[in-house]
This record gives structure tokens, sequence and C-alpha cells, in this order.
């Protein structure tokens, strides 16, 4: 009977994901008056709850089922860990609505849509790392609060780049100093059984560094000095063979030296780069060539080095439109399902459509953290948030590109979806600094508008604002207001 | 190294010196757009076009989920006599496969229960899903299974399990094929092996010495012998424009490279043409033809002939090739031009060849899967006959169709002969070394009113006594006398 239950929700999971997609869309195109923003905000927040009791319906389902057949109705470790799961979404809430006000309420949805998907895909896969999971969302929203706390001092503006650089080249040459015993990979540290991956934390304070450095007026000099670093970075990823991040780091100085000089020339020239540099690397580099001939042709060996992406491929036509239901897959054939691959399982068990809309979720994001940015007047904050907008997307590309074969596979993790400690703090830590620009940038609006109400007859203000309304003007109506 | 300049002053000097940064925000949104609706295309894209090739994949881990919801449905062949099907046996509480036609159906229809084989691995997609959707939800609130689709299969298991027998103690394989359709209508490989006793006797059955698990039609790799000669006249035809006056006088044996070649027991031939020495099969002609003609002209004419081809045939195959490197000197070239050197081919491979001499040149794609039925007979899909490739022109196949009837009017194969239809033929003894000759017969036959067929036979070790001719008049003799 569980089949039936399963059957029921691969049906509702995509109407739900469509009707959450589709109203972010709605706020990101038409750009509603503030009133409407906030009620949509609510209708959001009703979905996300919906889609947690379709979830928490099937679980239930689920232990009925085993109850039946096994004569074990109560499995506590599971009600702990759902018992633990809400509890911390409740707890999250509720702080987001009090304390943190000033911040976005758009960019948090879709970070709860993400973690329920999460949650339930997890709970599915491995009960042992879903139970993980839940502390590491705990820690992960400890930290946003700890940085949206720590944002609010201005002083953060004003750390120079060599304090980037400095905690980037540390942290990127752990792995060196204490290598990971467990897993025998180069990317991983471990100090006393506390195991964590570097580049995961380095491609934040790597997008702080060049945010700083972007600063400058002296283009050239900056763009070599970033060009050094980028090199001497990538060099290290390789020789750690962590070519995912290697991509994420290229693509991140990339886009953002293109923005500060706005030249053409770096756009084409970096697209040469990287053909260039992916060519050198494919002759010179042996894993760099087995990834690029597994992608080409997986299917001449199929039980070895093309096995990954095969399973993959499987899973995804398996599923087809609306997947195959909840635990009606196989994903255990799938290699580490739970955390790179997990895009598969999706696709397997809820379908191809609801894979689409949580790229497009994804896409709204990313939209709206440039919109963002491209209203925001301080160069710095400005180039921190394009910086940590390309580097979400990107990630996001680089894996679901490559589980479902459009460009070669790399293990990166999949934002909020993906289990895992370091990518979950790092993720959680990134939405925090976005909401700290954007909350500054609030108050900063804030400010300009109250002097101007006061001290009308100030010119250098009066100027400000009039130039500021007609940047609005200019741009169209943006509201970033809270229902509280 | 710099220090974050503050230009949130509210002066817009600062932002005067940089270039058009609207610009670039466009650019990097519409570079993440595109990315992102390229993973959505390609997603659309398996779903769409690479589901239907990929799901259906032996290979695909989701039979194993299928195989606990649906019983496996039934395996007739061209007539309608079932030669797999399952029943549940209560002592195990399983499904226990049957297969009336025993080992002499085992190559084709394979086994199920340590892994599947043959067609019960490549036809689990057919054979296990349920006629409807609905009689799977049907099932599922049930609790029962549903049941599997029948497949109906091109052979004829009377004729396969007549072949079978009349191999006893021989090894080899018979290949028999309608030319005008490409449905394969008995693909014997002896010895073989009980598929019932699979799971038992696995260790007894694949340590036998004689390799019973070994599919000899398809995968077995052989010298091809004298019936390479119609390969070798087929590139006289095409390279020696003074093909026809070509002579060569047979005396004792042809000598290239201070190497002897003889003719099959040691015989002489005198002055022969092509017609002569092909039907007496003489080696020394077709020797001195080959180095005359020069490997190029060989392997042109074997790539032209898709000599190493799949097919896209169901089975998996060894893949038949001339084994010539960049250079290859006069003897072997001589070597191969008679069938010896480094050549070596499949039964089956050489009977795709012969196929398209008897259909005019075109060959039709060989299929065995003929019909998915549902559990009640109604008929699901059905295979269409598909031109596959046009292997030579009309001429070239009327030419060698001349040729081959000599053969079995005067030449090697006139026990075959009769005048209640029309026989084309091969025959062949190749040398292995260590080991007794093989014998080959390849051809077809032409009959007024039941159609044409082509049959290879292949007997190893069976050369001293020419076994393939008599069981090709055993098989004739069964097809076409209605007394027997």
């Amino acid at each position: 009977m569980f089949q039936v239950a399963a059957l029921i929700a691969r049906y509702l999971y995509p109407v739900i994901l469509f009707a959450f997609t589709a109203m972010g869309f709605y706020l990101y195109l038409v750009k509603p008056s503030a009133s409407t923003c906030r009620d949509f905000y609510v209708y959001q927040l009703v979905i996300i709850v919906l889609f947690n009791l379709l979830s928490l319906f099937l679980i239930l389902a689920k232990m009925i089922e085993t109850g039946r057949n096994t004569g074990e109705w109560l499995d506590m470790e599971r009600i702990r860990i759902v018992g633990i799961y809400l509890a911390e979404m409740i707890l999250m809430y509720v702080l987001l609505c009090t304390v943190h006000r000033n911040t976005n309420r758009l960019l948090w949805n879709c970070v709860y849509m993400l973690l329920s998907v999460s949650f339930i895909l997890l709970y599915r896969l491995n009960i042992e790392e879903a139970g993980k999971q839940v502390m590491w969302i705990a820690i992960g929203f400890t930290a946003a609060n700890m940085v949206l706390l720590i944002f609010r001092g201005r002083w953060i503006w004003k750390i120079p780049s060599w304090f980037f650089l400095g905690i980037s080249l540390g942290l990127i040459l752990l792995p060196f100093i204490f290598p990971s015993e467990a897993n025998g990979a180069l990317n991983w540290v471990s100090v006393k059984g506390i195991s964590f991956q570097p580049s995961e934390f380095v491609k934040l304070t790597f997008a702080f560094f060049l945010a700083v450095l972007y600063t400058g007026k002296n283009k050239l000099t900056s763009v070599i000095e970033a060009g050094v670093v980028t090199v001497v970075l990538a060099l290290v990823l390789l020789k750690q063979n962590d070519l995912g991040a290697l991509l994420i780091f290229g693509i991140l100085a990339w886009m953002m030296t293109y923005d500060y000089t706005g030249w053409d020339l770096v756009l084409w020239g970096g697209a040469l780069l990287v053909g260039l540099a992916g060519l050198a690397a494919y002759r010179f580099v042996s894993h760099v060539q087995t990834r690029f001939d597994i992608w080409l042709d997986p299917w001449t060996d199929i039980n070895g080095s093309g096995y990954q992406i095969i399973q993959s491929l499987f899973a995804i036509v398996n599923g087809g439109w609306f997947g195959l239901g909840l635990y009606q897959g196989v994903p255990g054939y799938i290699p580490v399902n739970t955390s790179d691959m997990i895009f598969s399982v999706i696709a397997e068990e809820m379908g191809m459509i609801c894979c689409i809309e949580l790229l497009l979720i994804y896409l709204l994001m990313f939209l709206f953290v440039l919109e963002t940015g491209r209203r925001e007047r301080n160069t710095f904050r400005r180039n921190l948030l394009i910086a940590f907008g390309v580097l979400f997307m990107s990630q996001t590309f680089i894996i679901v590109g490559g589980v479902i074969k459009l460009i070669p596979l790399t293990g990166v993790t999949l934002p909020f979806i993906s289990y895992g400690g370091s990518s979950l703090f790092s993720n959680f830590v990134t939405i925090a600094i976005i909401e700290a620009v954007i909350r500054l940038y609030r108050i900063d609006r804030e400010e300009a508008r109250k002097r101007e109400r006061e001290s009308i007859r100030n010119k250098e203000i009066k100027e400000t604002v009039r130039s500021l309304r007609e940047r609005e003007d200019q741009l169209g109506a943006f509201h970033f207001e809270d229902p509280f | 190294m710099r220090i974050p300049s503050d230009t949130n002053s509210g002066s817009t000097k600062g932002r005067k010196s940089r270039h058009n940064t609207q610009k670039t925000f466009q650019v990097i949104k519409w570079i993440f757009i595109l990315l992102t609706f390229a993973l959505i295309g390609w997603s659309v894209k398996i779903v769409v076009l690479d589901k239907p090739v990929y799901e259906s994949r032996a290979a695909n881990p989701i039979f194993e989920v299928k195989e606990e919801q649906v019983i496996r449905g039934s395996i007739l062949d061209t007539v309608g006599r079932v030669v797999a099907y399952s029943v549940f046996d209560s002592e195990d509480n399983s499904d226990l496969r049957k297969y009336p036609y025993g080992a002499s159906l085992a190559h084709v229809v394979g086994y199920t229960g340590r892994g599947d084989s043959a067609l019960e691995a490549e036809l689990a997609f057919a054979l296990l899903t349920p006629s409807s959707p609905g009689d799977q939800v049907a099932a599922w609130v049930t609790e029962e299974r549903a049941e599997g689709n029948s497949v109906q299969i091109t052979i004829d298991a009377e004729l396969q399990q007549f072949i079978y027998e009349l191999f006893g103690e021989y090894r080899g394989a018979v290949v028999i094929t309608d030319p005008s359709t490409g449905a394969v209508k008995a693909l014997v490989s002896a010895p073989s092996f009980d598929p019932e006793a699979i799971v038992d006797d696995w260790e007894l059955i694949a340590e036998r010495e004689d390799s019973p698990l070994f599919a000899r039609a398809t995968q077995g790799l052989y010298p091809p012998g004298s019936t390479f000669k119609i390969i070798t006249s087929l590139t006289m035809y095409r390279s020696l424009p003074e093909f026809r006056s070509y002579t060569y006088s047979c005396n004792d044996y042809y000598s290239v490279d201070e190497q002897q070649i003889y003719c099959y027991g040691g015989g002489t031939h005198g002055d022969l043409d092509l017609a002569n020495a092909f039907a007496e099969s003489c080696n020394g002609y077709f020797a001195s033809a080959g180095a005359l003609m020069g490997m190029d002209a060989f392997q042109s004419s074997a790539d032209l002939l898709h000599i190493g081809d799949d097919f896209g045939f169901i089975l998996p195959q060894s893949t038949s090739s001339l084994g010539f490197d960049t250079y290859e000197s006069d003897s072997m070239i001589a070597q191969s031009a008679i069938g010896q050197g480094k050549v070596l081919m499949t039964p089956f491979n050489l009977n795709m060849i012969t196929c398209a001499i008897a259909n005019g040149g075109v060959l039709y794609q060989p299929y065995l899967l003929d019909k998915v039925l549902t559990p009640s007979g109604k008929t699901v899909t059905e295979t269409v006959p598909r031109l596959y490739a046009s292997l030579m022109n009309e001429e070239e196949a009327a030419f060698l169709q001349e040729l081959m009837e000599d053969v079995v009017t005067y030449g090697t194969a006139s026990a075959l002969y009769s005048d209640r239809y029309t026989v084309y033929g091969k025959t062949g003894t190749s040398q292995v070394e260590g080991q007794a000759d093989n014998s080959w017969f390849t051809g077809f036959v032409k009959t007024v009113d039941k159609g044409e067929l082509v049959i290879t036979v292949l007997v190893e070790n069976g050369g001293l006594e020419k076994r393939a001719v008599p069981i090709v008049a055993e098989i004739l003799r069964y097809l076409y006398s209605p007394e027997y």
C-alpha cells in the first residue's frame, strides 16, 4: 500500500514546487508593491509547509509499512531525527522574523525549500546521514546568525585584501599538513577526528579577496595580482585533484575580472584561456584525461570507469518526468548518492519536472542576488554580491551538468541539498553574507530617506537623494520590504 | 594590496571612473541564464530521446525492483511455443523459471537467477513491464504482483532443437537467417548447458572443459578458411579488372616469401579460372591472387562488408577482423586470402555477409525480438524489418551467387544438390594450430514457395570428415522434405 502513497506524492511534489517557483519568479519579474511582496512571502511559506506535510505523510506511511512487515512500529531514532528537523526549521523561521527581520525573505524561502527537499531525500537514502545533516543544519544556521551579527559592524567592510589572501592560502595548504587518513583524498583535512574540506571555505575567502582587490582604481595591477593568486590556487587544487573546486575558482576569477574591467577581451580571452588550459590539462594531467574520456564514452566500461555516470543516466531515464516515487527506485547503485550525485536521485524518485523546478529556484536565487548587486552603490559590497552569486550558480551548473553528462563529471556538492557539513556550512555563510549586504543596503537607504526628511535644506544630501531617486526611476521599483 | 574604499558617501564621482557596470551585469546574468537553460534543455533531451534507448539496457539496475513487483513474462518462439515461463514456487516463496527446450536454446534465451543473460537480460525491460500502468496500480492496491508482458522471438524452437541434437558430441555453431527480413530462425551453439540448473550447478557448468557457457555462434572467433574465398573473389571483382581471365596452374603448392601453401588434402587441380578455382576451392589460386592485390584492397573490402560490425544485433558478439597491422608481408596476405593468417570471424558475421549475397547485396538488420505481447496475447509492439546496409551492388551479388551455385552443382558441396530447391554455398576447412581442422559451410537455399534461408555451419575439429556439409544436408531435409 505504501506504493499508492508514493504514487500520489510523485504527482503532488512537482505541483507544489511549481507553485513555489512560479511565485518566486513573479516577485522577481513583476516587482509588485511591498505589501504584495509580503503576501507572497507568506504564500511561499504555506507551500513550504505543505511540502513538508507531504514528506511527513510519506515518512508516516513508510513507518506503518515497516511496522506491518516487521512488527517494529516505533523507530525512535527516526522519530527523533524528524523531530529535530521540524524543531530547527521552526526555530530558524522565528529567528528570521524577529532578530533578522531586516533581511530578505525571498532568499530565505528558497533556502527553506531546498532544505526541505534535501531532508526527505537524505531521510530516504541514508538515515544516519540525515541524522548528521540535521546537526549540520543547526551548526550552519548558528554560523549564519553569527555572520549576521558580526556584519552589523562597519569595521568588517574595511578588512584589507591581504588578510583574505592569507586565510585562503593557509586553508588551502592545510591538507598537505594534516592529510585525511579516512578516505585518502588530498582535498580533505583531518585534525583529531574532525575532517572537513578546506576548499569549501577558501571559496568564500577567495571571493572576499577578489571583491576587495577589485575596488582599486589601477585596473592593470589589480588584474595581474588576481591572476597570480588564481594561478597559484589553481595549481594547488590541481595537485589535490579537486577539479570541481578548480573550475569554480576559475569561473569566479573570470567573471569578477570581466565585471571589474568591463573589457570584452577578458570575456573572450577567458573563454579561450579555459579552452587552452583544459586542453593542456588533458594532455599532461592523467586524471583530467580520464574524466574527459569517461565523459566522451562511458559505455565502453560500464562496470569500471564509466559506472558512476552510467548509473546516474539510468536513474534519470528510469525517473522520467514524474519519477518513480520515493522508495521506488534503486539509488543504492549510484555512488556517493547523498552528496555529489544527489541530483540523479531526485531525478529518479521525484522526476525531471521537480529537477527543472529546483534548477529554476537556484536560478531565481542567483538572479535576485545579482539584481541586489546592481542596486548596491558600495563597490566592495557590490563585488561581493556578484562573487557569491556567481559562486553559487557555477557550483550548481558544474555538478548538475556533470551528472547529466552535459560536461565532464567533477565532484562538487549541490548547494543546500547535498549531504555534508563543510558544504552546508559554507552555503549558510554565503547566504548570511548576502543577507547582511542586503540589510546594509536597506539601512543606508532608510538613513538617506530619514536625512532627506530631517534636513531638506542640506544641499549635498538633497543631491544624493535626487540621484538615488533618479537611479530608482531608471531601474524600476524594487522592494525588499518585510512583512514585519 | 588594497583597502576597500568606501564609495558609499553618496557621491557618484567614484562610479564615473568605472566603465558601464550595467552592461557587465547583463552579460553575467545572461551567461548563467543560458547555462541554466542548457542544463534544462539537456535534461529534457535525456528524458525525451535517451529514455527509450537507455531504460531497456540490460545493465539498468531498476530491474531488481521490477523483479520484486512484476512476474517475469513468458518467451514464445516464432509459432507460439513457450520456451521460457515463470511458475511460483510456494516452498521457496519465489519464482522458478522454466525452459522447456533446455540446453538447445540456452545461448539465445539465456537464464535468470544468477544475473540475467542473453535475451532474459536484453529483453528484461519488456518482460518486466506490466501491460498497462493501471495493472501496476491495481497490483499495488491488492498487494499482489502484476504480470509482465510476453515476447515472441523469431527462433523456431523445434528446428533449433533438431540442429542442436545433430551435433551430438561435436562442438560448433549454426546460424540460420531469413535474408529478406533479417529474422534469425536458428542460432545454435554446441555444447550448451541446462539453464534451469544454472543456479545450483554454476561451478560445475562454468568449469567444464568444453566451455558450454560460451556462445560459439556469436562469440566464437575462428579462421574462416576457404569460406573467406567469397570475400577474396569479391575483392578480385572489385580490384582486378581482368579477374575473369586470371588463371593459375595448380601444381602441388604455391610459394610466396619462401612459404608454401598447399591445397587441402595435398591434391593438384591443374589449370584453373576463377569459377573452377572457387568450386574446387583451390588454395594456390586465391593465395596468388591475394598476394597480387595487396592488403589495402582486402581491408577496404572488409570494411565495405562490415566485417567486425555488431549489425545492431541484440546479443553480444565478438569482433571479427582481418587482423592486419599497418604492414603485412605478401605471405601473410596470401594466407589471409584463403582465410588463414590472422583472419578471425564469428559464424554470425559470416552469415550476415552471406545474407547480403542472397539478397542482392542488401542486408536487413538481424533481429530476434518479433513482438511484445500482453499476457493475454495482444500485440504491444512489433518489429518491422529494417534495411541495415548495402554491402555490395547487385552485379557483385549476382557474380558471387553464380560462383556459389557451381560449388553445389559440381564442386565441394555437390552432396547438397537437389531438384526441389537451389542451394548456393561455399565450404571451408580451416586450420587451427595444435587442433584438428574446423569444418565450415556458408550458403543459402532458394525455394519456389518457401522463400530463402541463409545457413552458416561451423563444426569444431570436424574438418577431416567435412562435418559441416552433412549437417546442412540434414537441416535441408528437415526443412523441405515432408516425409522426414
